[in-house]
């Protein structure tokens, strides 16, 4: 490390900044890590929000992050409560809400994101999930109104509605969509889904999209754009995150869809580095710039750039994205990325049997694995395309388990989607 | 021949979340009714040591340990 480099300031104490201190320490870096966190609870697992902790009977209570040993063993500066309110790159400040001006050396900006906002006509901010506030909010209003309606059916709304379905509320899901996650699962598996939900009794308005939501908790209207009106007691809204940045409003940080930056994580200005949900970065295996909004990913790709810094490198972030998703029970995983377009192939198990591996890949590329069970087979598929392996290596690994596999047949346009068995 | 690396699992500090598992499916389970995720093995070759790593790092309440020590 050069001399002089002393200072690191980490914004946001979740997954990704707490992720790039541990990395840091892990390469030796001896100065001071102040980290800041918005948020005044202990940093906690974001992800249970809407599984465990919306389904739990009792007050549910947050899984903390890091143990209040491990922060001190770390010499972590964690600041709870103290946001940055901007960044002076030039004399090299950190301001923070409290109004400190904390000089650094390096920073890394890990402040995550925030949910799109939905407003009634009426300028409410419609309800979201996202921090343990919002969870509050949403257990009192199942408990009280016993029926609810979401807006957008991605993956949190989909796991919402599986927890309170479980709770006995009664749940409607409004999308412009025609099928829940269509263009992250392809029709087949999007199908499967939302067949799953309403198999278990949730509704779905889907195709029609939302012109407009009047009224207040307790007595909603929703407008869809088919001249039709919803009622309901509730919304809840998930449609999508955007990332938190209006704290760097003109501080010459480079923002497009997220704060950009190249494959090792570094911004435009020197010795500025981002990480996490509120990162766009150049992805080397997908071969463009994403923002990946995935809980490990934000682990792992903070932790990279905490080594980078340490270490004086500019080494590739290239995890292959990964998320889970737990629903009724279930757990979903999916290494890679579909892109349009891609062909699907169920390659081991079968949808109706709810446990399948599915491949995706389109003109020679293998693009993800998407399984239900069957997670000793993900792990090989997952090493393929850390290593940019081709459709063809795909369906050589694919036939290892499943030798007879009939690999001519997709799975598009057919009813079920079973590997098909040469006699 | 290869080395092998130990895992263990603190089963004070485990909520069964199994985002272990979703790492490192051969290695961790979570059982219904499983008050913790339990291991499936305490060994692991030391080219599964980066997923290993990695799914401590994943675990929120830090229940996984591993140790490097050599074995023969
Ligand atoms: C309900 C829910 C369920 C999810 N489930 C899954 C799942 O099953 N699987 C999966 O892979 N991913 C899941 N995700 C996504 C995952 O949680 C995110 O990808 C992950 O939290 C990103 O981590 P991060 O550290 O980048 O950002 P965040 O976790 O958003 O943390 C950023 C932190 O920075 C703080 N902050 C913001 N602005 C400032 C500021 N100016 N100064 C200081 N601090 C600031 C915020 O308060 C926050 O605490 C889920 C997300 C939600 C909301
Ligand atoms: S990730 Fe940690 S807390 Fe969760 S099941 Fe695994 S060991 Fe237990």
């Amino acid at each position: 490390m050069t001399g002089g480099f002393e200072r690191v300031v980490v914004v946001g104490a979740s997954a990704a900044g707490l992720g790039a201190a541990d990395g840091l320490r892990e390469a030796g870096f001896t100065g001071s890590i102040t980290v800041l966190g918005a948020e005044l609870h202990q940093p906690y697992d974001r992800p249970t929000l809407s599984k465990a902790l919306l389904v739990a009977e009792e007050d549910p209570r947050l899984l903390e992050l890091r143990s209040p040993e491990r922060i001190e063993a770390n010499r972590l500066d964690l600041r709870l409560g103290h946001a940055a309110a901007g960044l002076d790159v030039d004399r090299r400040y950190v301001v923070t809400t409290y109004g400190e001006a904390l000089p650094w050396d390096a920073v890394v900006i890990a402040c995550g994101s925030r949910p799109r906002e939905l407003r009634s006509l009426g300028g409410e901010v419609l309800p979201a999930l996202r921090t343990p506030e919002d969870l509050r909010v949403l257990r009192e209003a199942a408990a009280r109104y016993g029926e609810m309606t979401l807006i957008g059916s991605g993956f949190i709304g989909l796991e919402v509605a599986a927890a309170l379905v479980a709770r006995g509320v009664a749940v409607t899901v409004l999308d412009a969509l025609p099928l829940p996650l269509e263009p992250v699962l392809g029709t087949e598996l999007a199908t499967h889904l939302r067949d799953l939900h309403t198999a278990r009794g949730v509704r779905f308005r889907s195709a029609v999209a939302m012109a407009s939501v009047t009224g207040q908790p307790g007595a909603y209207e929703v407008r869809l754009t088919d001249g039709s009106v919803h009622r309901t007691p509730f919304v809840l809204t998930g449609i999508g995150a955007e990332p938190a940045v209006d704290w760097l409003a003109g501080s010459g940080i480079e923002v497009t869809g997220g704060i950009v930056t190249d494959a090792a994580g570094r911004t435009n200005v020197p010795d500025v580095w981002a990480a996490g949900d509120v990162a766009a970065f150049h992805h080397p295996l997908l071969g463009q710039r994403v923002r990946v909004e995935h809980w490990t990913h934000a682990v792992e790709q903070g932790r990279h750039i905490g080594l980078n810094i340490a270490r004086g490198e500019t080494t590739p972030y290239q995890g292959v994205p990964y998320f889970w998703t737990d629903q009724y029970g279930m757990r979903f995983q999916c290494y890679g990325r579909r892109r349009a377009g891609d062909r699907s192939l169920v390659v081991e198990g079968s949808l109706d049997a709810g446990e399948f591996l599915v491949l995706f890949g389109h003109a020679g590329e293998f693009h993800a694995a998407f399984a239900c069970g069957r997670v000793r087979s993900l792990r090989d598929y997952r090493k393929l395309l850390a290593r940019g392996g081709t459709w063809d290596e795909a369906l050589a690994l694919a036939r290892t388990n499943t030798p007879a596999l009939d690999t001519t047949v997709s799975c598009v346009n057919r009813k079920e989607c079973t590997p098909h068995e040469a006699a | 021949m290869s080395d092998n690396l130990s895992v263990s699992l603190d089963g004070t500090r485990c909520k069964s979340y199994g985002i272990c598992v979703s790492v490192m499916p051969d290695v961790f389970d979570t059982p219904p009714g499983s008050p913790t995720a339990v291991l499936l093995r305490d060994a692991v070759d030391a080219d599964e040591r980066e997923d290993l790593e990695e799914a401590a790092r994943a675990c929120p309440a830090q229940a996984i340990a591993l140790d490097s020590g050599r074995k023969p």
